[in-house]
């Protein structure tokens, strides 16, 4: 028997009942830890048990009955209230997919070489549009300078 | 003994009273209340260790059973039915007591106010609540559903929906934490 065991077999003993006793008082007799357990649980139990609590307040079953006689305030059905909040999640999943696949205007930017042979006065970010071309014009319109 | 609890502590077994009240029999549940105020309010106690919250519990546990009895399935004994929703609703308690004292405890160290007592009847059963106190509210349960209420481990289990095992563990942990407390404890020539 080893520690766990013997402190699960104390509840028994203490409840009366049935253990295999020699193993029991075995593993009492042959553990340091385990020896005074059976007896410090025995009289804790005995102290608990004695203890007294305070009586339960006269004036209790009164102040029950007046939280009973209050009407309940009206609660909204359980169904409703999960349609509603279906409803509205239907609703936000729907305008959440339909602004991801709305068509967007499609912004990027290019380095534009400004070496000092391109006669551009400095290298700059430059949008770029859908429309490469387009971009690129305007790009040649803004930093083309000495041409 | 009023009437009523003579009723309720004679024949009409707790089912009956339940059936009683689902029926419309308007002193069914008045009888089920006499019949386990004292039990309820003994074990709200052991948990949250002050008497007007056990009272406050008392009032709120009989008012949530009385709106949960349709739901009741007669599958269980109704005193374990009743015990689940007491410990559940005392624990929850306990906890929001807990936040509370710590509040009031920082307020009483700033000087700016009294902490309260929880002084209640004999010195000797105050020292074993203050020991009880030590206990995490889990282990104050057990430790009342216990010695209090006598409740053998298999009915600790079906209450706290726990295996026996764990029942056994929680009950040596709690002797564990108490041992110390309890050692200078003498229950006679106390009184």
């Amino acid at each position: 028997m080893n520690c766990e065991t013997y402190r699960d077999r104390v509840f028994d003993v203490l409840a009366g009942r049935p253990v295999d006793r020699p193993t029991f008082d075995g593993h009492r007799s042959s553990c340091a830890s385990c020896a005074g357990l059976l007896e410090g649980i025995s009289e804790n139990e005995r102290i608990l048990s004695g203890a007294r609590v305070p009586a339960a307040p006269a004036d209790l079953w009164p102040r029950i009955a007046a939280a009973l006689a209050r009407p309940v305030p009206a609660r909204r059905p359980r169904g409703l209230v999960f349609a509603a909040a279906a409803a509205a999640l239907l609703a936000a999943g729907v305008v959440f997919f339909s602004a991801a696949r709305a068509p967007r205007p499609s912004l990027d930017v290019a380095i534009v070489d400004a070496s000092p042979d391109s006669g551009r006065a400095f290298t700059a970010l430059v949008p770029r549009y859908e429309d490469v071309d387009a971009g690129l014009a305007l790009a040649d319109t803004l930093f083309r300078f000495g041409d | 003994m009023s009437e009523r609890a003579e009723r309720a502590d004679g024949g009409a077994d707790d089912a009956t009273w339940v059936r009683r009240h689902l029926e419309g029999d308007p002193d069914a549940f008045r009888a089920l209340y006499e019949k386990y105020r004292e039990k309820v309010f003994a074990s709200a106690y052991r948990i949250v260790g002050e008497s007007h919250a056990a009272a406050d519990l008392v009032q709120e546990i009989f008012v949530k059973i009385h709106g949960e009895l349709r739901s009741f399935k007669f599958e269980s004994r109704f005193s374990t039915w009743l015990f689940r929703v007491a410990v559940n609703h005392a624990l929850n308690k306990a906890s929001e007591l807990a936040r509370h004292a710590r509040i009031r405890e920082r307020i009483a160290r700033d000087g700016r106010g009294d902490p309260g007592g929880t002084r209640e009847g004999r010195p000797v059963d105050d020292e074993v609540q203050r020991a009880i106190q030590a206990l995490s509210p889990k282990l104050r349960a057990i430790v009342g559903l216990r010695y209090l209420e006598g409740l053998s481990y298999e009915e600790i289990a079906e209450v706290l929906e726990i295996s026996i095992g764990t029942v056994k563990s929680r009950l040596f942990l709690a002797h564990e934490t108490l041992r110390p407390l309890l050692r200078n404890v003498t229950l006679e020539g106390k009184e």
